[in-house]
């Protein structure tokens, strides 16, 4: 009786076994492992801007099961376009929405009021020091440490620092070039200047001419483009000391148009994002090994190591 | 809902494993070597397995990586035959005051501009004599200081290919910078009849080898790179990430290493590295897969094993329980048998017989032995009790000698009172007390004679006792002819006298009564005297190795076992006594006649 008590249970049992094990196997087998789905909403009407950060975005996504799309939103709509842009990116389906804000502080309202801040990171633009997990260089140290490159390779006296933006990006550099400059012997003024083509043109030109200032320190692409158009007309061309990240910006410092250049490295932004949210790499060991930004002038921009980091590949 | 002590059952489990039954030794041996057999052939199967896939899969890494050298070996041909061909066939035939020239290379140019950026010839002081497309030269910039022209002038003799670099000869246009590869090359110049060494610039275009090894990385595990001779890279599917500091690569270590397969161990990670040297160039394409990623496909076949082998475990695992359990059963119910002997019930019937031939034999065994030991026993039984009966009588039987003399001293005072009807009377109440005492050495006598031989003692004690105590005899007549053990009546009148009745004065009283209950004897002596103290009365019966003298209830103890002896235990003496009341002692004896304890029926009651 006990026997046949035992072989019964023991039956049962192997059959139980081979039912789970059979369950997992199959589900095991046939569920993939989900892809991350990770979407950059960047402003602007170009995403060709965006390219750098892309091709990091996408190696950084290369060994991992990972899919990386990159959305713009037109200037135009403003920061609301942006926020609707995150929220349906979200309801899309994205387990992480990359944000290149141009109105940080709107966006983060809405990212802290919807407690989002573990799905939505700031990328390039926005204070570094707010959230942990956002990959934005340090402006202020961008701005300090160009700053004291021109000091040490340059005679300009008299700088005048420009901008159209006044973002927090913006402010950061400004009180690094600042708190570099300062008791020195360079002197340095600030003038916000209006982004119509037209109007920004004629400023710079008015600025150079004017003979107050041998220098310029550009904190923008507008103000960049400007003051590369001011040199052609300029009686006495100026130094133009330039932060930007754009192709164009490599273009003029390669044709002498521009002194130096501060290059935010955008595909080192875009690999540290997506390094981030899929968590493979140690990422604030990576973030602090990289200071994602770079300065070049004529010596250096043909360098081996200037060279992959300015020029894309372009094919 | 119960609950489990864990304590507990750790404790049995360690129990049963210190008993080591032969059930839990076979189980546990037959599964230990069934796992071990059967996981050694699994790791040898899965080990011999995997190894030959991955094998496989190296092999295909390496007709990937042959695919790709032969590509880029039919593309740098191709270049090397457009050098050769600007070289022999144009260079070498015209002047350099000539117009042709330029022409000549334009039309090379067209020809192969898929795959060229620029063809250019420089003079050795790095003037620039030739280019195609035709592009303003940029300025300030100092073609001997380029890599590819000073590589050239280092050793004249050779084609040089350099790292991929930006096209820095040339103005460009729309901000768009190209990335190239430069082969260059020492040149012979005609320059008005006169020989002079200049250097020919094929800006062979980076995307074509760029595409060439991305269209392999986007497909199958692991990725491909190039490395000059010297580790420097040239392509990676990662460039960008490794110069920039985020990913580090193994590159200066694999160019070092010799065509074919190698393993590597890189940040923690093994890695199967597939190496093959490009001709002319020393270029190395390395072939990357991380090991854990060659046996990726077998994920699946090694769930499946897991699955086999837990499943054949348990089998196992069950099979030997059951096996064991059907082996070991009989063992084990012998065993209780065993037990049961052990516990002293000597019973052959409770032996357990079955199993195997092996173990019914080893039954049938015991059972034998302990049949014969059973009977040994009850021999030994049946002696112990004959002769404790012997000793037990032996002791009864004794007369006391003071009252022997006290009793001829009675006769001897009648005779000198010349009482002698009293006297003749009281000699034949002896002679009939020794005649009963003796009958003829049986133990076992009537009640009739039981109760003569008290008569008879009751009145040579009332001589003695000058008639201070009056005795009642009253036996039912049917059990007159039933049997009982001799003189087991006369110790208790004797008692009654010695104790209670022979110190009173006129109104001693012995009653003694015989009669039957259910199916049973009883007789018994009741005295009216000072009675027994309870402790003394509960100890009565008890057994004592000596006489302590006068009242020691020796007398008692032996009429009981006596009984006991004869007959079962149920029956005996019993002793009631009340202080001031009396005393009451009661024989039960079975009830049988003297032809049916002859005939046996004394064994069974």
């Amino acid at each position: 009786m006990r026997n046949k008590k035992l072989f019964v249970c023991s039956v049962v049992a192997v059959v139980l076994l081979l039912v789970v094990e059979s369950y997992i196997y199959l589900n095991v087998n046939s569920s993939k492992k989900k892809d991350v789905k990770i979407s950059f909403v960047v402003t602007g009407d170009n995403l060709d801007k965006w390219e750098n950060m892309r091709a990091g975005a996408e190696t950084a996504a290369m060994d991992n099961d990972c899919i990386v799309d990159f959305v713009n939103c037109p200037v135009e709509y403003g920061v609301d376009g942006e926020i609707d842009t995150i929220s349906r990116q979200l309801s899309d389906g994205a387990d992480y929405v990359m944000v290149a804000s141009s109105d940080y502080e709107s966006v983060k309202e809405f990212v802290n009021t919807n407690h989002l801040s573990s799905r939505v990171l700031f990328v390039k633009n926005g204070n570094p020091t707010d959230y942990k997990n956002a990959v934005i260089p340090d402006d202020y140290s961008l701005g300090m440490d160009f700053a004291n490159y021109i000091k040490e390779n340059s005679t300009v006296s008299k700088l005048a620092m420009v901008s159209t933006t006044e973002d927090v990006n913006t402010l950061a550099m400004m009180q690094g070039i600042n708190e570099a400059l300062k008791d020195m012997d360079i002197k340095i003024e600030y003038r916000h200047l209006s982004s119509k083509t037209g109007t920004i043109n004629q400023s710079m030109y008015n600025l150079g001419q004017s003979g107050l200032f041998d220098g310029f320190i550009t904190l923008d692409f507008n103000t960049l483009e400007a003051a590369a158009k001011a040199q052609d007309k300029l009686k006495k061309p100026v130094h133009v000391y330039s932060i930007d990240s754009s192709k164009e910006s490599v273009y003029y410092l390669d044709s002498n148009v521009i002194d130096a250049l501060a290059f935010k490295d955008d595909y080192s932004i875009g690999f540290l994002a997506v390094e981030e949210a899929i968590g493979e790499a140690d990422f604030s060991k990576l973030k602090s090994s990289n200071q994602m930004y770079y300065i070049s002038d004529r010596n250096t921009i043909h360098s081996e190591k200037m060279e992959k980091v300015l020029f894309r590949f372009d094919k | 809902m119960k609950k489990i002590d864990l304590n507990r059952q750790f404790a049995r489990v360690k129990r049963a494993s210190k008993r080591r039954s032969i059930q839990l030794i076979i189980s546990f041996s037959f599964t230990i070597v069934s796992i071990l057999s059967m996981a050694f052939m699994t790791f040898a199967f899965y080990t011999n397995y995997i190894n030959t896939a991955k094998a496989t899969a190296i092999e295909n890494n390496k007709q990937v990586i042959e695919q790709i050298s032969w590509n880029l070996n039919s593309y740098l041909k191709n270049m090397m035959r457009i050098s050769d061909s600007m070289y022999y066939n144009v260079i070498k035939n015209l002047d350099l005051t000539s117009d042709t020239m330029n022409k000549e290379m334009a039309l090379i140019y067209e020809a192969n501009k898929d795959n060229l950026i620029s063809i250019a010839c420089v003079s050795q002081d790095g003037a620039l004599i030739s280019a195609a497309p035709i592009a303003t030269r940029k300025a300030g910039v100092d073609f001997t200081e380029q890599s590819w022209f000073t590589s050239t002038e280092e050793r004249i003799e050779n084609f040089h290919f350099s790292t991929p670099h930006v096209q820095n000869m040339f103005e460009s246009s729309n901000y768009r910078y190209y990335w190239v590869v430069s082969l260059s090359r020492s040149v012979d110049l005609n320059y008005m009849g006169y020989n002079r060494r200049g250097i020919l610039l094929v800006d062979m275009n980076y995307s074509a080898i760029e595409q060439m090894f991305s269209r392999v990385n986007e497909s199958g595990t692991g990725y491909v790179y190039l490395v000059d001779s010297d580790g420097e890279i040239i392509y990676h599917p990662k460039q960008k990430a490794i110069y920039t500091g985020l990913v580090n690569e193994n590159n200066i270590v694999a160019a070092t290493y010799d065509d074919g397969n190698h393993i590597e161990k890189f940040e923690g990670k093994q890695r199967s590295v597939i190496v093959k040297t490009v001709g002319y160039t020393g270029w190395k394409i390395i072939s990357v897969v991380p090991m854990n990623e060659l046996a990726a496909p077998y994920n699946q076949l090694r769930s499946f094993m897991m699955i086999i082998i837990t499943v054949t475990i348990f089998l196992i695992v069950f099979g030997n329980i059951f096996i064991s359990k059907i082996v070991t059963d009989p063992i084990r119910r012998l065993e209780e048998s065993l037990n049961y002997i052990d516990d002293g019930k000597f019973d052959e019937s409770n032996i357990y017989i079955g199993g195997s031939h092996e173990i019914r034999h080893l039954g049938r065994t015991i059972k034998s032995l302990v049949s014969q030991m059973h009977k040994l026993m009850d021999e030994r039984v049946k002696e112990q009790k004959a002769k404790r009966k012997s000793e037990l009588n032996a002791l009864q039987a004794q007369i006391n000698p003071h009252f022997l003399y006290n009793t001829l001293d009675s006769v001897i005072w009648m005779i000198e009172a010349e009482k002698y009807p009293e006297a003749i009377s009281m000699i034949k109440s002896l002679a009939s007390l020794f005649r009963i005492s003796l009958s003829k050495g049986n133990n076992i006598i009537t009640i009739k004679d039981e109760i003569t031989h008290a008569r008879n003692y009751l009145a040579i004690q009332k001589v003695r006792y000058k008639n201070r105590f009056e005795a009642n005899i009253d036996i039912d007549p049917e059990i007159e002819d039933c049997v009982t053990i001799k003189l087991i009546i006369q110790p208790l009148i004797e008692n009654a006298i010695y104790h209670a009745v022979g110190e009173m004065e006129d109104d001693g009283l012995i009653d003694i009564k015989g009669y039957q209950k259910d199916g049973d004897i009883f007789i018994e002596v009741i005295d009216n005297g000072m009675g027994i103290p309870q402790d003394v009365l509960d100890n009565l019966l008890t057994e004592k190795t000596k006489s302590k003298g006068k009242g020691s209830g020796i007398g008692l103890w032996n009429i009981n076992q006596r009984i006991n002896l004869y007959f079962k235990e149920d029956y005996g003496l019993t002793m009631y006594s009340e202080l001031d009341e009396g005393t009451r002692a009661v024989i039960r004896l079975p009830k049988m006649t003297m032809e049916e304890y002859l005939g046996g029926e004394g064994d069974e009651k």
